[in-house]
């Protein structure tokens, strides 16, 4: 018995889902056909087999309303699904993952639509050229659509909500089924021929073939041919249509398609208050304006005025003859004081007035001469009486008082006891006389003065 | 519905007329007619706008 190699089951499984995982083909989204088979609905996701002659997939659609999925699809529809492949390892199973299905008959629509949209738009139906500016106040305008559907009501209440002014006619049309799309070109020629502002032609919200009406040629010839702007509103959802290509503007609904043919009256009249006030405005500065250049004139003329002139004529005249005034008042006054001066001097200089002058002087030079002799008498005087007490002081017969007196030995002044003995013969002279006497003692008593 | 007056050419004149006003160039016996001329075409545009009636026709089909 030879050895084999036992695989779990896991790793085949794993190895299965991620072989697949890797074919970039099969995980990533690719789209498949086929007839529904087996379908249930669980919650929010909805679980079916696709199936041909050639065999079946199991799928699911988890959340199928997020993906746009309604619930009315049935066994046995042939369906258009777009999906990609994911493995359940553990089950040994593999799904088919759905995000979109649709049925085939629509497919076979998108078809058509891609093939009528391609013609028309190489005979340049579509192109920017061919495409009118919708008038900026629309009065008068034009419906094309369903008169017992949402759309009338949707357009007419947005524009009122706007613009209370704006007169609607409303074509009644088929816009579904058999029959629609002729039904839509003559009310749209009709409404055309009826000099409006413009034209809406639009429906509601349904299906791809519900709303297959305006998609057909016919209807986007019409449009092309119209002369009046047309606005196609068709739908609720971000489909496009042919008739949004080929109109000369397209409204996501019937209510973006009120307001565009709705002014916003009040806005309006506001603007217009606004621009009269403005207009007054500067009609009022202009005047202004002209005005002050008037009254700028009016001083400068005035001020020329021959009047005038004359008024600072007048004036100048007025200096001048002050001036002058002045200047001879000063004249007169200057020599009216020389005049006085000159009197006064020469009174002054008069004989009688010189000799008192004169005498004046005179007596001033002899006080002082008599001052000055009086002073230097005073002064020798004093220095006379000064000497003289001096030479009193000094006189020896001052001193011939109060006990002093001149002693004499042999007529010579004896100032030393050194120079007298007992028995000496001494004269004493005081004030009024001469006294003989005879040495009896003699000390020795020298006085110092300390 | 052919009305020789539009609101649009009005509003355009409008522009015209203030700008005109506006410069200083601008004679004053000719801004007192620019100004006439600018208050009557606002009065103009108003009852445009009001004239229209507040209709919905549906025609008969045809």
């Amino acid at each position: 018995m030879s050895l084999k190699t036992y695989e779990n089951i896991k790793s085949i499984n794993m190895r299965i889902k991620s072989t697949l995982g890797a074919d970039l083909e099969l995980s990533r989204s690719f789209y498949i056909k086929g007839e529904l088979s087996n379908m249930s609905y669980s919650g929010k996701n909805i679980f079916f087999t696709l199936k041909d002659e050639t065999g079946e997939i199991p799928c699911a659609v988890w959340n199928y309303a997020s993906f746009g999925i309604k619930r009315d699809f049935k066994n046995g529809q042939a369906v258009l699904v777009r999906g990609s492949i994911d493995v359940w390892p553990n089950k040994g199973a593999y799904k088919l993952i759905a995000t979109g299905i649709s049925l085939d008959g629509e497919g076979k629509l998108a078809e058509e639509f891609e093939r009528l949209k391609a013609k028309l738009e190489a005979e340049g139906l579509f192109d920017e050229i061919h495409k009118k500016p919708l008038p900026a106040f629309p009065k008068t305008v034009g419906i094309v659509t369903s008169k017992d559907g949402e759309a009338i009501n949707d357009i007419v209440n947005m524009a009122y909500s706007k613009n209370p002014y704006i007169k609607f006619i409303v074509y009644p049309a088929k816009v579904q089924g058999i029959g629609a799309p002729e039904s839509i070109v003559q009310g749209i020629k009709l409404l055309d021929d009826m000099n409006l502002d413009v034209i809406i032609v639009g429906r509601g919200g349904g299906s791809m073939e519900d709303r297959w009406a305006f998609n057909e040629e016919i209807v986007v010839r019409a449009i092309f041919a119209a002369t009046t702007p047309i606005i196609s509103a068709v739908g609720h959802e971000q489909n496009f249509h042919l008739s949004d290509f080929v109109a000369d503007v397209r409204a996501k609904t019937p209510t973006a398609a009120g307001d565009m043919i709705a002014i916003n009256y009040e806005e309006i009249v506001s603007q217009l208050y606004d621009t009269k006030q403005r207009l007054y405005r500067q009609l009022s500065n202009k005047i202004d304006n002209i005005r002050l250049q008037v009254e700028g004139f009016k001083a400068r003329i005035e001020g020329a005025s021959p009047q005038r002139r004359l008024e600072n004529q007048y004036k100048q005249l007025e200096l001048h003859y002050s001036n002058i005034k002045n200047a001879i008042i000063t004249k007169y006054n200057r020599y009216n004081s020389y005049l006085d001066n000159s009197q006064i001097r020469i009174r002054a200089a008069s004989p009688d007035k010189i000799l008192e002058k004169r005498t004046k002087e005179f007596q001033v030079l002899r006080d002082n001469l008599t001052r000055r002799i009086t002073d230097k008498y005073n002064l020798s005087f004093q220095e006379y009486k000064l000497l003289l007490s001096k030479l009193h002081a000094l006189s020896p017969t001052a001193k011939l008082t109060h006990g002093f007196g001149y002693i004499s030995h042999n007529d010579n002044a004896l100032d030393s006891v050194k120079d007298v003995v007992k028995g000496d013969m001494v004269k004493l002279r005081i004030s009024d006389g001469i006294i003989d006497a005879v040495v009896d003692n003699v000390t020795e008593d020298k006085i110092t003065d300390n | 519905m052919d009305n020789k007056f539009s609101i649009e050419d009005a509003f355009e004149r409008l522009k015209e007329i203030n700008e005109k006003l506006e410069d200083p160039s601008v004679k004053l016996q000719d801004s007192l007619q620019l100004y006439s001329e600018g208050v009557k075409l606002v009065s103009d545009c108003k009852k445009e706008l009001e004239s229209v009636e507040k209709e919905i026709k549906i025609l008969n089909e045809v």
